[in-house]
């Protein structure tokens, strides 16, 4: 054959010419471009998935539970192995008690590999979901936080977002501790997204426990009480506070709006969300006088028998205080000053301390005013409180009768826990234990002698008596000592005479006192206005539950 | 070479048992001359015990050939095995039993086509050529359709896919058309026949349709075409028309609008090679995904850690794209002990090629050569990403019984033209190489 030799020759060129090749592109697919392809098939088949870690429970001072948080699942979708034709989504949709339009929302809100479709399922539902055993459809684990008392201390305890993250209350200042640190898994997932291998990098750990010294019985009894001031004088806010006096341990802290619900349930409005006792301030009015007081004896300007002849009014700059309820020329001690919550009388003691205000301006801030309390939890108001320097003429006419500044219920709480425990003003406490243990108290810091201290809750004892602006308010078996504050609020850059902020302010037993309580009410709208009539009764109240509930001995 | 010299003492050793001195005596006479030593040497030295009928074919085997195509089946028997243990079938033996009984029917049939004289075959050719249409046309009219081809018929146990076996039959049948019309009429009318009996299965198979397939008997017929000695000239002729008629089919006729000759999964297939990044969701996702377990497989492999094959990523990973299993499993190493093997194959063909006492064994090597590196070459180029995704399997790897068997046949026939070439011994010259 001519030529045969030669074709074979060509044959055997394209067969070298062909294995040459395929090897030379095996070797560079294999050998130089391995790695990057091995890389390739790692990301698109392994996935790195947090594991969320439990969140550390909260407790009240008895242990009992306020919120815990359970396993729950996220159901997630890889929606493009769904079927096209709905019916998936349907029956998901139908499982979920959703409506299927949600599903597509969140699918389209993912992307085409990933797309959460409900957060927080609980387990018999999402093992329902893993029953239908579609393709495309998975669930990681994630938590459900549940408050076990309902609304109780929802104020207090604040509140978590869709990413179980801490937004309010201790749940947001204590989010580090009460989160936990997540874990991480690898999954490998096959072509149609099953996961076919679970390796777990690092251990989810739970959150740290948190311990209150909230009592949830007395917290129970103070927002019963709010309630029923709610109802009875439609005020557009109110808030009490049931602290230990000896120790500044936060017993209760309740806060009621007009948008809680009725029924007490969980009213997760905004408003209904806001903890008035710290991130509300007002101007304390009568109240505030105790602290005037109490400054000018521990100056030894005056004692509770230091009398004073007053007019009906008394001038300070442009100002003219007049008292609330108008009267004759009188001879008042200190005692009785207090007792009928007298402007002039409070006023001309503060005008002792000087009238340019320097000396009195170092007490409202000894006694923490202007500074927050550093409770322990976040958006706390500092309130206001002028500089002396920015006085005018007619502040010294103000501010001893507790108008021109502007407090929390907390600082007040604060201020009055000092005047009844012997001097001391401490940090107000919300936590008993934490991560790192128990929370010791703080030490505070002395602002009035003992002497002081013992002679102001003998003369706020007169609150209660005949002819004082609480009287009729007893608790049996119990001395009470406080004090009424009826403040004109500002309206338009002017004292109102139509809306005020009644409160009351005091602390039992008045000869040993265990307790301090605040009842802070904003614009009650009908009936009556006096914190002698509106917050002195809710007072009473608190004390009459707290003192026994504590088991402190009457008599 | 060198394997091949290493490998004959291997072959040798279990008919001889003492092992020792038949090998070191093989080894010995591999120096001077292979064939003598195989056919004659080694053989006549043993023949004491065998009858007649053995010494006369079944130890005349060319045992390289032998060595390689028996490897890769059992092979691909253990990488079916070892790989398909979580098969959908639920049985993890499913693939490894069926690929095993092909295996071992397969290399049955080989042994029996050895012993028959190829030269038979030349005055069966219009019977051959008969029996080789005539499946492929009962396919085209009641085949089972699957994934937009039709290529099957549906038999007990088995899917016969006849297309397979056509191209066996076409080759045989072909190279003793070419050898009929040397003798009588002009070259061009020479030609013009034999690509009108070649391209005609192939028009058939192709709108089956089997695109693969097709081009497989289009490679069939320009090999047994070339080694028939069709003239240059009419080469450049038929390459200019092939040219021109891919142009008009993939190019003009789809931008005049008229009448698609390609399926359109066809022609995404021939086109997504190129650019497979283009369209990752189908033809380009399967490049993509074989090239990804392919570069995976590193150096060595990645063992039982491979995850592209188990986990679904590859598409068709013991048929089609087994290449890439066994790349992915076995790494560069596995690649290279493969291709090395089909390296032996095809050198084994072109040397009976030469070695054939007659043309007509040289075209039928020839023919199955081509259509041996053509399934290779295809198969593992789309394996790793250079040619397009066409179905075509690859020879005693692919799971798969109508492959098997075929490429057992066609290895058989090699067999038989080395033994008619060794029965014929001293008529022809040393191969080149």
């Amino acid at each position: 054959m001519l030529g045969l030799d030669r074709r074979i020759g060509l044959l055997f060129g394209g067969f070298v010419l062909v294995f040459a090749v395929a090897l030379l592109r095996a070797s560079y697919i294999q050998v130089v471009r391995g790695s990057a392809l091995s890389e390739q098939a790692a990301n698109q088949q392994l996935a790195e998935i947090p594991v969320p870690a439990r969140r550390g429970a909260i407790v009240d001072r008895n242990g009992h539970t306020l919120a815990v948080s359970q396993e729950s699942k996220t159901i997630y979708l890889t929606p493009y192995q769904l079927n096209s034709d709905g019916k998936q989504v349907e029956v998901l949709a139908r499982i979920l008690d959703q409506d299927p339009s949600q599903i597509l929302d969140a699918i389209s809100a993912g992307t085409p590999g990933y797309a959460a479709i409900a957060h927080e399922v609980d387990l018999r539902t999402a093992k329902r979901i893993e029953a239908l055993d579609y393709e495309g459809v998975g669930s990681t684990p994630d938590s459900h936080r549940y408050y076990l008392q309902g609304a109780l201390a929802s104020q207090v305890l604040g509140i978590v977002n869709g990413e179980d993250q801490g937004v309010a209350g201790l749940e947001a200042s204590y989010d580090d501790q009460l989160a936990g640190s997540a874990g991480e898994v690898e999954v490998t997932n096959d072509a149609i997204g099953r996961t076919v291998k679970r390796n777990v990098l690092t251990e989810a750990t739970t959150g740290a426990r948190l311990k209150l010294t909230i009592d949830s019985d007395i917290q129970q009894r103070a927002e019963e009480v709010l309630a029923g001031i709610g109802a009875t004088y439609l005020p557009t806010g109110a808030s009490a506070i049931v602290m230990d006096a000896r120790n500044s341990e936060v017993l209760a802290m309740a806060s009621w709006s007009p948008e809680a619900s009725a029924d007490g349930s969980e009213g997760d409005s905004w408003e209904s969300m806001q903890n008035l006792a710290t991130s509300s301030i007002y101007e304390p009015g009568s109240t505030f006088k105790s602290f005037t007081v109490a400054a000018a004896m521990q100056e030894g300007l005056v004692t509770p028998e230091t009398s004073f002849n007053l007019a009906p009014s008394i001038v300070v700059g442009d100002r003219t205080i007049e008292e609330s309820h108008a009267r004759e020329s009188a001879t008042l001690t200190t005692a009785d000053i207090l007792r009928t919550s007298s402007n002039v009388g409070a006023v001309t003691i503060g005008l002792m301390l000087g009238s340019d205000g320097v000396t009195f301006d170092k007490w409202v801030r000894r006694f923490g005013f202007g500074t927050a309390t550093g409770v322990e939890l976040p958006g706390e108001e500092t309130g206001l409180v002028i500089a002396p320097e920015d006085y005018s003429g007619s502040t010294m006419g103000n501010l001893p009768i507790g108008q021109g500044l502007a407090v929390t219920p907390l600082q007040m709480a604060r201020g009055y826990a000092a005047i009844a425990n012997g001097g001391i003003l401490r940090r107000p406490q919300l936590v008993l234990r934490d991560a790192s243990g128990r929370v010791a108290a703080d030490d505070g810091k002395r602002v009035i002698s003992r002497q002081t201290s013992s002679e102001m809750a003998k003369m706020l004892e007169g609150v209660f008596e005949e002819g004082g602006t609480a009287a009729g308010v007893t608790v049996p078996g119990y001395t009470l000592a406080g004090k009424t504050g009826t403040a004109q609020k500002v309206v338009n850059g002017v004292y109102s005479e139509t809306e005020y902020v009644a409160s009351f302010i005091g602390f039992a037993p008045a000869n040993d006192p265990r307790i301090v309580v605040s009842v802070v009410v904003d614009d009650p709208s009908v009936g009556s206005y006096y914190g002698g009539t509106v917050a002195a009764p809710a007072f009473g109240e608190l004390v009459g539950f707290t003192l026994p509930y504590l088991g402190v001995r009457s008599g | 070479m060198a394997s091949s010299r290493h490998l004959r003492p291997g072959a040798g050793a279990p008919i001889t048992r003492p092992g020792a001195a038949t090998g070191a005596g093989a080894r010995r006479a591999g120096g001077r001359s292979r064939v003598a030593a195989i056919g004659g040497g080694a053989i006549g030295r043993l023949s004491g015990g065998l009858s007649r009928y053995e010494r006369s074919s079944l130890f005349k085997l060319d045992p390289t050939l032998l060595f390689a195509s028996v490897v890769l089946i059992l092979l691909s028997v253990a990488i079916l095995g070892v790989t398909t243990q979580d098969n959908e079938t639920g049985d993890p033996y499913y693939f490894l039993i069926r690929q095993a009984i092909y295996a071992v029917l397969g290399i049955a049939l080989m042994l029996a086509v050895a012993q028959i004289d190829y030269s038979r075959f030349r005055e069966l050719r219009v019977g051959l050529y008969t029996v080789m249409m005539m499946p492929i046309f009962l396919v085209l009219l009641l085949g089972s359709a699957t994934r937009g081809s039709r290529r099957w018929i549906e038999l007990p146990f088995f899917r016969l896919q006849p297309s397979e076996l056509g191209k066996v039959l076409l080759i045989v049948a072909l190279a003793a058309f070419a050898l009929e019309v040397t003798r009588a009429g002009s070259e061009r009318r020479r030609t013009i026949r034999l690509v009108a009996l070649g391209l005609f299965p192939a028009a058939v198979v192709f709108v089956q349709p089997d695109l693969g397939t097709g081009l497989v008997y289009g490679v069939i017929t320009a090999t047994v075409m070339f080694i028939g000695g069709v003239s240059r000239r009419h080469f450049v002729a038929l390459g200019g028309i092939a040219v021109a008629a891919a142009t008009i089919v993939l190019v003009v006729a789809p931008a005049l609008g008229g009448p698609s000759l390609l399926q359109g999964y066809q022609v995404e297939r021939l086109t997504s090679f190129l650019n497979p990044s283009d369209d990752p969701s189908d033809a380009g996702y399967h490049l993509q995904q074989s090239k990804i377990a392919v570069g995976s497989g590193g150096k060595f492999g990645q063992g039982a850690d491979s995850s592209q094959s188990p986990y679904g990523f590859l598409p068709e990973g013991r048929t089609d794209f087994i290449f890439a299993t066994i790349a992915e499993r076995w790494g560069f190493v596995g690649s290279a002990l493969i291709l090395s093997l089909y390296a032996l194959i095809i050198w084994r063909a072109l040397r009976i090629l030469m070695l054939s006492k007659n043309l007509y064994g040289s075209m039928i090597a020839g023919g199955i050569a081509a259509m041996l590196m053509f399934h290779v070459f295809i198969n593992v180029g789309m394996n790793l990403a250079i040619m397009p995704v066409t179905g075509i399997p690859l020879p005693l790897m692919s799971y798969g019984g109508s492959s098997a068997l075929v490429t057992f046949v066609a290895i058989g026939l090699l067999q038989s033209i080395y033994i008619q070439a060794r029965l014929a011994s001293g008529t022809r010259a040393q191969p080149l190489f």
